[in-house]
C-alpha cells in the first residue's frame, strides 16, 4: 500500500499532508513541500542520533497554525501534517502504518523503462564524461533490470549516484543532481 | 510554579532556560539524558515548523514506545515533562500548560 491508498484507508480528522521517505531518500509526499518533509527528517534523524536515547525516535510539536508528527526509523522516515485540533492519535496510527510500508512503496509510480532515460539525461548533465560509468556501476549495484525497474532499485540507483557524485561536482551541485533524480523516480 | 507531578501521566518536570536546567526546578523522576533532549530536539522542532511554515512552537513532544518527554515552551523557559509513555502527549501537554 502506498502512501496516499494509506492516507485514504487511515482516514485522519484533521489531517492536512502527509509524507513517506525510504532508505534511499526518495521522498513522497501528499499535500505538503516535499523538500520540507525531506530536510525536516533529516534533521531529525540527525538530532536522534546525536542525543542518542534508543527508541527517542519520534516527535511531534504544536503552534497556533497546526501539528507536525514525524518518526524516523531505519528504514527511512514518515510523517503527518495536521490542523490545530488534528487527532493525534489517529495521525500517530497513520505514521505506523507508513513506516511499516514495505520500501517499494515509497515511489509507486517509477516503474517503467523510460524513467531510465530521464536518470542518463540528467546524470549526463551533472557528470558529463562520468555519467555512464557512474550509470554502469551503481545499476549493477542497485541490481536493476533496466527494462523493467523496481522503486526500491531506482531509489538505490538515485542514491548512489548522487554519493558517487560528491567527489565528481562537490557536495551542492551533487545535492542539486539528487534532487532532480528523486523527481525524476517519483 | 505548581507541581506538576500532580497531573496524571507526569512523573517528574524541570524548568529549562538557555539549555541549562534551573537550580532547585527539577521534582520526580527525570529520565535518561534530559538535558540533551531539550537542548537538541527543541531546536530542531523551530527549524522543522519553520520549514512547514507553522511559526512558532507552543509544545514539543518527543517519544518512543516506551518514553514520553513533553516540552512546553514559555518565553524563555521550557518545562520539561517526563511523561508516562503511553499518555497521550496532546491533551497531557495542555493539561500541563492549565497548571504552569
Amino acid at each position: 500500500m502506498g502512501l496516499s491508498e494509506t492516507i485514504a484507508a487511515k482516514k485522519v480528522p484533521g489531517l492536512k499532508g502527509a509524507f513517506l521517505i525510504d532508505a534511499a531518500g526518495a521522498c513522497q509526499a501528499h499535500n505538503c513541500d516535499q523538500s520540507a518533509a525531506a530536510q525536516s527528517a533529516e534533521l531529525a534523524r540527525q538530532i536522534a542520533d546525536i542525543v542518542g536515547v534508543t527508541g527517542l525516535d519520534t516527535i511531534w510539536l504544536s503552534s497556533d497554525a497546526g501539528l507536525i508528527g514525524l518518526r524516523v526509523t531505519p528504514g527511512g522516515a514518515a510523517g503527518a501534517w495536521l490542523s490545530p485540533d488534528g487527532d493525534v492519535a489517529a495521525a500517530k496510527a497513520l505514521i505506523d502504518a507508513l513506516v511499516k510500508a514495505p520500501a517499494s512503496a515509497a515511489a509507486p509510480a517509477a516503474a517503467g523503462a523510460d524513467v531510465i532515460g530521464q536518470i542518463r539525461r540528467i546524470a549526463t548533465e551533472y557528470l558529463t564524461d562520468f555519467a555512464e560509468t557512474a550509470l554502469m556501476i551503481q545499476i549493477k549495484q542497485a541490481a536493476l533490470d533496466e527494462k523493467n525497474p523496481k522503486p526500491d532499485q531506482l531509489a538505490k540507483l538515485t542514491g548512489g549516484l548522487e554519493k558517487a557524485a560528491l567527489m565528481i561536482i562537490g557536495p551542492s551541485r551533487a545535492k542539486e543532481m539528487g534532487e532532480k533524480l528523486k523527481k525524476a523516480i517519483s | 510554579m505548581n507541581d506538576l507531578t500532580a497531573v496524571k501521566g507526569v512523573q517528574g518536570f524541570a524548568v529549562f532556560a538557555n539549555d541549562t536546567m534551573v537550580d532547585g526546578s527539577a521534582k520526580g523522576a527525570l529520565g535518561d539524558k534530559i538535558g540533551e533532549i531539550e537542548q537538541f530536539w527543541v531546536n530542531a522542532a523551530s527549524v522543522i515548523a519553520n520549514n512547514f511554515k507553522l511559526g512558532q512552537v507552543k509544545d514539543v513532544a518527543v517519544a518512543g514506545p516506551d518514553r514520553l518527554v513533553v516540552m512546553l515552551l514559555a518565553g524563555d523557559r521550557t518545562v520539561v515533562c517526563e511523561c508516562d509513555g503511553k499518555a497521550n502527549w496532546k491533551p497531557l501537554a495542555a493539561e500541563i500548560r492549565r497548571k504552569l
